[in-house]
C-alpha cells in the first residue's frame, strides 16, 4: 500500500536496502539463499528496523508480494486481547498449508515481551504445536524479558540504535525527494531528539514539514513535545514545583488520551529520574524505592493511574523538602 | 427476537439462571417434587421485592415441571364465567401440548379482593382438582392476602445484592458485545436497590443511547440524593475531625465504593497539600490494592479495609484544618463515559493505520497523529489518500482527528 506516510514509502522491501544491522543482515541472507530458517528472536529498541527486517527477509525467502501476503502474518501482542485470541488467530492462520515450494508460513509477533511469563509459556507450547509448518518472528525491546525455553528455541539477533550519521543521511534523501526546506540545525534537532529511532526521526521530519514552511530546530522542537517523552518531563516537574493537580492532568492526559499503559510511564519516569542531574541522588534513591513498588502494585493488578498519582504526591513532598528541584 | 427488551431477553427460563436466590430456590423444589408426587396440598406464593426473579420463577416452575403455564390476570376474576372455564380447562391436559397446566396468579396483592373470588379460585384449584398454582406478591401482609397465606407454601425473595446485580449486567454486556467502564456499570448496579429489571433497563437505555449517564442514574432516587450522600461523606472525611464517624458516615450511604473512592481521590488534592497530601494518596494507593485483592481472589470480606482506608485513613491524614471548596465530580468517569461512540470509531481507525502501518497502535497515536493533523490543516493530501486506501470517508475522519487533537494541543504556525 503506498502511503504519503514516509516511513511506509521509504520503507525497506529488500534485506539489501536496511540501513546499518551488517551483521544481522548477513546472517538472514544466509537463510534466504537455504529457504529454510529457525525461530528467530529479534531483540532491540523502537524504530531501528525490526518490524521491517522481518518483513523483508519474509519477502526475500518468498520471493514475490503474493506469496508473501499469503504466507505471513503480523501480530503485535499488546494490541491483542491476551494470549487467546493470540492463539486463535495463529491457529487459524496456520491450518491451511503454505502457499508456494516454501515450506513454511512466518509469523511474526511483535512486542512479545509485553506477554506475561504465563502467556509466554502459553506461547512456547504454540510454537511447538506448529512448527512443522510455521516459524515465529518474535520482536521485543529487552530480551531479557523473555523467558528462557522461548529463547532457547530462536536464533537471537540484536538490532542496536541506528548511529546518528546514519539517521541524518536517511532524513536528509528523504527530504530531497519530498522537496523539503529545512535548516541544518533542523535536522541535527531531529537526529538529537530521535537517539537512534529512525522511524521517529522520519515521522518527526514529516510532522514538522507538514506544520511549518521551513524545517528549522524551533519547529522540531515544539513537534517533539507533542509526543510523549516530553510531557512526561512536564509532569515530573510540575510534581516537583508542588503542582499536584496539573501534574495528575498531565499524567490521566498521557493514559486515557494518547492512551499510554502504566508501565509505559514507569519507564519513563525511571528513565527521566535517574539521569536527571539536578534531582539530589538520595532523593533520587528513594524514589526508586516508590516506582519500584508502583511497578510491582500494577502488574499485580492495581490502577495504574491512582498508583502513579500517588507517587506524584510523593514527588510533591519530596520536591517541597529539597528545595523544588527539576529535571535539568 | 432481535428486539425484545433486555429484561425479556435475559429472563431466566430455568430455576438454575435465578440468580442470588439459592434459598428461595431450593425451597421451590422441594414443592415442585409434591406436585411432581401429585400431592399438591398447598399454593405457592413468592413474596419479594420488585425486580427480584419472582415472575421469572413461576415461569421457570412450569417450564421445568413440563406444564402449561396458564395466566390468571384480574379481569379473569371479575368474569365468574371466565373463571369457570379457566378453571374446567386447568384440569384437563392441554390437547394442543398434551401437557397438562399450571395456574400462574401474577402480583396477587395488586387483584381485586372483592367478593373473595382469589381465594375461592386458589382453594378449588388446589384442594378439590390438584391443579398447581403459584402466586407472586409484593408485598405479603397485604390483608386481603391473610387467607391466601394460610393456604399457601410462602417463598421469600430478597432484594439482589448489588454485586449480584453487577455481575448479570458485566454477563449481558459480554453476550451483547458492548464495552461499558466497570465504574458505571456498579453505579447502575448500586442504584437499582436490588431491583434487577431496573438495573438491566437502564445499561440498555444507556447503551442504545436514548439516557445519558447522569439521566440513567440520577433516575431512581434522583441523581440530587446520590451526590447528597458522597457530599456528606466527603465533607466528614475532609474536614471533619472525628475520623471514625466519617467511616460511620460512608457505612450509612448506599454510595457504591468504587464511587466513592473516586470522588475522595478526585477532591483529596484541593483540600490537602504537601505531606498530608501524599500521606492520604499512600492510603487511597492502598485501599486500590485491596481492591485488586477483592476482584483476584473474589475476597468480599476485604471490602470494609478498602471503605476504612478510603474515608478512615484519608481522614486521619490530614495537618492544618483544610479550606473549603467545591466538590468535584471524579474527572476520570466523565472521560470514560463521554463521547462512547466516537471513541469506539477512533479505536477502530487506529487499529486499522497500526495494521498497515507495522506498528503498535499506541505509536500510531504518539507519531503518526500529530502528522495527520498537521496535514489536515494544510493541503489534507495525506488524508485524502487515506480516505481512498482504507475506504473511509474524509468527514469522519476529520471528525476522529478534531477528537483527538484536543489532547495534542497542536497548533498551526501560519
Ligand atoms: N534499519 C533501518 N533501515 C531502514 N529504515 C529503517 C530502519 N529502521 C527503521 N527504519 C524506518 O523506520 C520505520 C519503522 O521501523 P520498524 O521496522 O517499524 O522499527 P521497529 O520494528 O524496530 O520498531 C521503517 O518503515 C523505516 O522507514
Ligand atoms: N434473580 C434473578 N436472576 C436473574 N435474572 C433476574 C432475577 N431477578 C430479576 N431478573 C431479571 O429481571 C427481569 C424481571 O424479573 P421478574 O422475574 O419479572 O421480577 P419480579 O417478578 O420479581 O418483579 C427478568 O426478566 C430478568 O431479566
Ligand atoms: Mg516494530
Ligand atoms: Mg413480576
Amino acid at each position: 500500500m503506498a502511503f504519503e506516510l514516509w516511513i511506509e514509502k521509504y520503507r525497506p522491501r529488500t534485506l539489501d536496502d536496511i540501513v546499518d544491522q551488517e551483521d544481522v543482515i548477513r546472517a538472514l541472507k544466509g537463510f534466504v539463499e537455504k529457504r529454510s530458517m529457525p525461530h528467530l528472536l529479534f531483540a532491540g529498541p523502537a524504530g531501528t528496523g525490526k518490524t521491517t527486517t522481518a518483513l523483508a527477509l519474509a519477502h526475500d525467502i518468498y520471493g514475490s508480494e503474493e506469496l508473501l501476503r499469503a504466507n505471513y502474518m503480523e501480530l503485535n501482542a499488546s494490541d491483542e486481547r491476551g494470549i487467546d485470541t493470540i492463539r486463535t488467530k495463529i491457529k487459524d492462520f496456520a491450518k491451511t498449508a503454505p502457499f508456494g515450494d516454501v515450506p513454511f508460513k512466518i509469523i511474526h509477533l511483535d512486542e512479545a515481551d509485553s506477554l506475561t511469563a504465563d502467556a509466554q509459556h502459553a506461547l512456547r507450547r504454540i510454537m511447538e504445536m506448529y512448527s512443522a509448518t510455521t516459524r515465529f518472528i518474535l520482536a521485543c525491546n529487552y530480551s531479557s524479558k523473555i523467558i528462557e525455553p522461548i529463547q532457547s528455541r530462536c536464533a537471537v539477533f540484536r538490532f542496536g540504535p541506528i548511529p546518528e550519521e546514519a539517521v541524518r543521511e536517511r532524513l536528509l534523501m528523504i527530504a530531497e525527494k519530498e522537496g523539503v526546506k529545512y535548516t541544518e540545525e533542523g535536522i541535527s534537532a531531529i537526529v538529537y531528539v530521535a537517539e537512534g529511532d529512525l522511524r521517529r526521526a522520519i515521522n518527526l521530519l514529516q510532522t514538522a514539514s507538514a506544520m511549518a514552511d521551513e524545517v528549522d530546530a524551533k519547529v522540531v522542537y515544539r513537534v517533539a513535545g507533542l509526543a510523549h517523552p516530553e510531557e512526561v518531563r512536564g509532569m515530573i516537574n510540575a510534581a516537583l514545583k508542588g503542582r499536584f493537580i496539573a501534574a495528575r492532568d498531565m499524567l490521566r492526559n498521557l493514559m486515557i488520551n494518547y492512551g499510554m499503559s502504566a508501565q509505559d510511564v514507569i519507564k519513563q519516569l525511571n528513565r527521566e529520574i535517574i539521569a536527571s542531574k539536578s534531582i539530589p541522588d538520595n532523593m533520587k534513591a528513594q524514589l526508586m524505592v516508590f516506582l519500584s513498588e508502583v511497578d510491582f502494585r500494577v502488574t499485580e493488578g492495581a490502577h495504574g493511574d491512582v498508583q502513579l498519582a500517588a507517587m506524584l504526591a510523593k514527588l510533591v513532598e519530596l520536591g517541597e523538602s529539597h528545595g523544588g528541584p527539576s529535571l535539568d | 427476537m432481535a428486539d425484545l427488551p433486555w429484561t425479556e431477553k435475559y429472563r431466566p427460563k430455568s430455576l438454575d439462571e435465578i440468580k442470588g436466590q439459592n434459598k428461595a430456590i431450593s425451597e421451590i423444589r422441594e414443592w415442585m417434587r409434591s406436585v411432581r408426587a401429585g400431592k399438591v396440598s398447598k399454593a405457592l406464593l413468592l413474596v419479594g421485592p420488585p425486580g427480584s426473579g419472582k415472575t421469572s420463577a413461576a415461569y421457570a416452575i412450569a417450564y421445568e415441571l413440563g406444564y402449561d403455564p396458564v395466566e390468571v390476570n384480574a379481569s379473569d376474576l371479575r368474569d365468574r364465567t371466565h373463571l369457570k372455564y379457566v378453571v374446567e380447562s386447568a384440569k384437563a391436559v392441554s390437547l394442543l401440548t398434551l401437557s397438562r397446566r399450571l395456574i400462574v396468579l401474577d402480583e396477587v396483592d395488586a387483584l381485586p379482593s372483592e367478593g373473595g373470588a382469589l381465594v375461592s379460585l386458589v382453594k378449588e384449584l388446589i384442594t378439590k382438582e390438584g391443579v398447581p398454582v403459584v402466586m407472586t406478591a409484593n408485598n405479603p401482609y397485604e390483608r386481603h392476602l391473610y387467607e391466601i397465606r394460610s393456604l399457601s407454601k410462602v417463598v421469600r425473595f430478597y432484594r439482589l445484592r448489588w454485586t449480584t446485580v453487577l455481575s448479570v449486567l458485566k454477563e449481558i454486556c459480554r453476550k451483547e458485545g458492548v464495552k461499558v467502564p466497570d465504574n458505571i456499570l456498579r453505579q447502575i448496579a448500586v442504584n437499582s436497590q436490588g431491583d434487577l429489571r431496573a438495573a438491566i433497563n437502564d445499561l440498555e437505555s444507556l447503551v442504545k443511547g436514548s439516557h445519558k449517564l447522569s439521566e440513567v442514574i440520577g433516575k431512581k432516587f434522583g441523581k440530587r440524593d446520590v451526590e447528597a450522600d458522597v457530599f456528606k461523606v466527603l465533607t466528614a472525611v475532609f474536614y471533619g475531625e472525628n475520623c471514625y464517624s466519617a467511616y460511620l458516615t460512608s457505612l450509612n450511604t448506599d454510595v457504591d465504593p468504587d464511587m466513592l473512592f473516586r470522588w475522595v481521590e478526585e477532591n483529596l488534592p484541593y483540600v490537602y497539600k504537601g505531606r498530608a497530601l501524599s500521606k492520604a494518596y499512600d492510603y487511597l494507593s492502598y485501599a486500590d490494592i485491596v481492591r485488586s485483592r477483592i476482584i483476584k481472589t473474589n475476597n468480599w470480606k476485604l471490602l470494609v479495609y478498602y471503605t476504612q482506608l478510603t474515608t478512615y485513613a484519608v481522614c486521619t491524614a490530614k495537618e492544618a484544618k483544610p479550606q473549603g471548596v467545591k466538590m468535584k465530580f471524579p474527572e476520570i468517569i466523565r472521560k470514560l463515559a463521554t463521547t462512547k461512540e466516537l471513541r469506539t470509531k477512533t479505536r477502530e481507525f487506529l487499529s486499522r493505520l497500526a495494521k498497515e502501518l507495522h506498528l503498535p497502535t499506541k505509536t500510531v497515536r504518539m507519531e503518526i497523529v500529530p502528522i495527520l493533523i498537521a496535514d489536515g490543516k494544510r493541503e489534507g493530501r495525506i488524508i485524502k489518500r487515506l480516505e481512498r486506501d482504507l475506504g473511509l470517508r474524509e468527514e469522519d475522519i476529520r471528525e476522529i482527528l478534531e477528537d483527538l487533537e484536543e489532547n495534542y494541543k497542536l497548533e498551526i504556525r501560519g
